[in-house]
């Protein structure tokens, strides 16, 4: 059991504080009172929770993230979503259906669980690919189309989820392995 | 001005009702669990934000406007871990995966 620090509490407390607000949307004495004891409730509640750690390498805040780097990665994400989204759909509205499906496997070098966690969901999010499996630091991904799993393999991605929480760039992934025949594995 | 909004909305809303169309399109067509959901999860999520970021246009800038917001950032949270947790208890059970390149094998075999 480890303790919070101040700064990951006041965060937790701001931004639940926030969510209240837009809840509710009154901002006088009484409601705002209420809403701070009901946060202060929550926080009592899930504080086992949060010290808890699932990971050994688990943080307890953000403050390895570096949130102009967090912002622009948000915006990025979302214009892939689109772009994938509709390349998706085009192969699947296709008569022809040109679909390749595709298992690709490979070994992270990430700082963190968190950072694991949040390109596992971007390449789940991501129409085309989709997390499989996540085993430590290794990754199994199943993609839809040659051109679906491109920018995992060209390491664009992960070396954007390396950029949110280091400065210096290197080779993300190691140990690559494409299986496109089934037999393989099992 | 509304005008314009009401013409962008209507649009978001279009696209969004499409890409809900190609999903369930995507759910009969593909061949197997794992490229179904490809077609269930990925068309269905951005259906569901494109229309609700038509509606987040449609009603400005109010309390409303950031209740649907929160619920888009809901969606893109939970859809993934959900799918993931789908994906992977099938592939634990032991499910394999379709692979393109046997069907035309087989066929080449015939």
């Amino acid at each position: 059991m480890n303790k919070l620090s101040t700064y990951s509490l006041g965060l937790s407390f701001i931004s639940l504080m926030i969510f209240w607000i837009v809840m509710s949307g009154f901002l006088d004495f009484i409601h705002l009172g209420m809403g701070v004891i009901t946060v202060a409730g929550v926080m009592y509640v899930n504080y086992q929770l949060k010290t808890h750690r699932f990971f050994h390498d688990d943080m307890d805040d953000l403050s390895e993230l570096r949130v102009g780097r967090a912002f622009y990665y948000v915006l990025w994400m979302i214009g892939q979503i689109v772009t994938a989204g509709f390349h998706v759909a085009g192969i699947i509205i296709k008569p022809s259906m040109p679909i390749h499906t595709t298992i690709v496997k490979f070994k992270t070098d990430l700082p963190s669980a968190h950072a694991r966690m949040i390109l596992g969901n971007s390449i789940t999010l991501t129409p085309g690919t989709l997390t499989v499996d996540i085993d430590g630091e290794y990754f199994t991904v199943h993609s839809l189309d040659d051109k679906s799993y491109k920018g995992i393999v060209s390491d664009k991605m992960p070396r954007e989820v390396l950029k949110l929480f280091q400065k210096d760039e290197r080779q993300v992934i190691h140990e690559l392995e494409i299986i496109k025949i089934a037999g393989k594995e099992n | 001005m509304t005008e314009i909004q009401h013409i962008i909305s209507i649009l978001f809303v279009v696209i969004g009702i499409f890409f809900m169309f190609v999903g369930s399109v995507g759910i009969i067509r593909l061949p197997d669990f794992y490229s179904r959901t490809h077609g269930i999860s990925k068309s269905d999520t951005l259906g569901i934000i494109f229309v609700i970021v038509g509606l987040v246009i449609y009603e400005g800038f109010t309390q409303s406007s950031l209740k649907l917001l929160l619920i888009v950032l809901f969606i893109a949270l939970s859809n993934p871990v959900g799918t993931h947790a789908l994906a992977r208890a099938a592939l634990k059970s032991g499910l394999n995966p379709f692979f393109s390149d046997d069907e035309i094998k087989e066929e080449a075999k015939k």
